[in-house]
């Protein structure tokens, strides 16, 4: 992949299928362990699937701790402001590269940046389409505003891109009701959305270089092509503005707890 | 076709493919005109998909002018009890067909047929899917028992197979928060479903047979009604269904201004 320093010292890595392009453009978000191999995997995958793809390095602040926060003994919180920051310098970057189209940008969060795109989304930055990877709804992302991060509650209303969240049945950090929850906010403020929950999937299921037995080869391809899917449909105007979408697909135990107690 | 007269004096019309089979099996029910051309066309259309599909007469104890039954000019009440009497004759006629396969049975309804399937499906357990198209959820459907009938409240938790629901966003006898209200009684009972709610489409949009149903049919939702449809028998009677896991399945295309929640 491509490296480059941007102005305010985050680095970018970017792949992009041969041809002059303008390609539609996918910004890569790195888990809770910053740019590491599993992401740079998935940033070229997304290039040889037909996209100008972008991994920029939303941790750039925190250089210091980088070796804590990629063994997972330290971590970078993000700010609301802050993305915003770095996301406009990016756009700014892509703007400037003739192989990326920068008016058809999808946006993909993983675990920690899962509630970025919605941040971005929420705030006036156009998203053909804004991906939350089992992340984005955990507990506290509905409680108010710390640390500079304001509540989904409060975003949701507010974006206006449609939404593709993908879900694991066993993700011990996102609980079930939280993915019905979800559903119901989108539906409440009529926001197109596609919802994925995958049976017996645990929490950042995708992850090929994770040793404990989280990584789901079988969910991980089906979920991958429902994404890519889903990117081509919103960069190909494929999703009107005049239709309200509602895509939700679960398969869970039948005796889980799964409906919001409120 | 095939018309048959059973030991009841039920009428049944039925279609297959070629071969020996034994093909999966699919009911079809008429609409309140009883079984006209529309009906043998649903017959046809099924076998060919690759099923054998038989069309019982429901009205065969009506005693008034069938004409009049057929124009709309009167209408035909069904008892759920004798609904179910009527199945269960059927379903030994087909279980000594040979060609047709009784193990893998779905029984669709049209309209006032509409909630028929979840009749037998929540009194018998040889249903292995059942579809809903257009009708079912009227309503009336969820008032109190009347004329023999029981409320679909009563009947969902009842319920021993899938369910396919297919709707029309425009159908002007099914509100819109009427199928997100189906919709949450299933989660509620934690029964597997599949919901498709088809933009565009008015009551009863996929019949072509007279001029007065020309004037309510929409190409553009029909093909894809029958796709999803198809789909589900297809996977419903080849097994991918695990009925070990509770299934949520809901796609729905609509303007963004509809009133939808319940």
């Amino acid at each position: 992949m491509h490296e480059e320093t941007l102005a305010s010292g985050m680095r970018v890595w970017s792949a992009h299928p041969e041809g002059p392009g303008p390609f539609p453009t996918f910004i890569m978000l790195h888990e809770r362990y910053g740019p590491v191999q599993h992401t740079f995997d998935q940033a070229q995958r997304i290039a040889d699937e037909g996209f100008a793809s972008f991994l920029p390095d939303f941790f750039h602040r925190q250089s210091d701790q980088r070796e804590a926060i990629a063994a997972g003994q330290s971590r970078g919180d993000l700010t609301d402001a802050d993305s915003l920051t770095d996301f406009d310098e990016l756009v700014g970057y892509i703007r400037g590269l003739a192989f990326a189209d920068a008016d058809r940008i999808v946006m993909a969060g993983f675990c920690q940046t899962g509630r970025t795109p919605l941040i971005l989304s929420a705030h006036g930055r156009h998203l053909s389409g804004a991906v939350v990877y089992h992340g984005g709804i955990y507990p506290r992302d509905f409680e108010p505003s710390e640390k500079g991060q304001e509540s989904v509650v409060s975003l949701i209303p507010r974006i206006s891109s449609p939404v593709f969240g993908a879900f694991g049945e066993l993700d011990h950090l996102v609980p079930l009701p939280n993915v019905w929850t979800f559903r119901h906010m989108l539906e409440q403020n009529r926001k197109s959305y596609q919802i994925h929950l995958f049976p017996g999937a645990p929490h950042a299921w995708m992850n090929n270089t994770a040793t404990d037995g989280r990584y789901k080869p079988e969910t991980t391809a089906q979920s991958w092509r429902l994404m890519v899917d889903f990117c081509r449909e919103v960069t190909s105007g494929a999703w009107k503005n005049d239709q309200l979408i509602c895509r939700f697909q679960s398969a869970i135990q039948p005796d889980s707890e799964f409906l919001p107690t409120t | 076709m095939k018309e048959e007269t059973l030991t009841s004096g039920m009428r049944v019309w039925s279609a297959q493919p070629e071969g020996p089979g034994p093909f999966p099996t699919v009911v079809i029910l008429h609409e309140r005109y009883g079984p006209v051309q529309y009906t043998f066309n649903n017959v046809n259309r099924m076998a060919q998909e690759g099923f054998a599909a038989f069309a019982p007469d429901m009205f065969h104890r009506h005693t008034g002018d069938r004409k009049r039954v057929e124009a709309a000019e009167d209408r035909a009440e069904l008892q759920d009890a004798l609904s179910v009497t009527d199945m269960d004759e059927l379903v030994d006629h087909i279980k000594g067909a040979g060609y047709a396969d009784a193990d893998r049975l779905i029984i669709a309804g049209y309209c006032q047929t509409g909630r028929t399937p979840m009749v037998v499906a929540s009194q018998r357990d040889y249903v292995t899917g059942a579809v809903i198209m257009h009708g079912g959820i009227y309503n009336w459907d969820f008032e109190t028992k009347e004329k023999g009938q029981e409320s679909i409240v009563g009947l969902i938790p009842q319920l021993s197979c899938p369910i396919f629901g297919g709707f029309g966003e425009l159908d002007e006898i099914i509100p819109l928060p009427n199928v997100w209200t189906f919709r949450r009684m299933l989660e509620e009972s934690r029964k597997s479903y599949d919901i498709q709610v088809f933009q565009g489409a008015v009551h009863s949009w996929m019949n072509t047979t007279t001029e007065a149903a020309l004037k309510r049919y929409r190409a553009e939702a029909t093909e894809p009604a029958w796709q999803a449809m198809l789909n589900f028998c297809r996977e419903i009677t080849s097994g991918a269904w695990d009925s070990e896991q509770l299934i949520c399945r809901f796609d729905s295309s609509v303007e963004p201004h509809r009133e939808f929640l319940p």
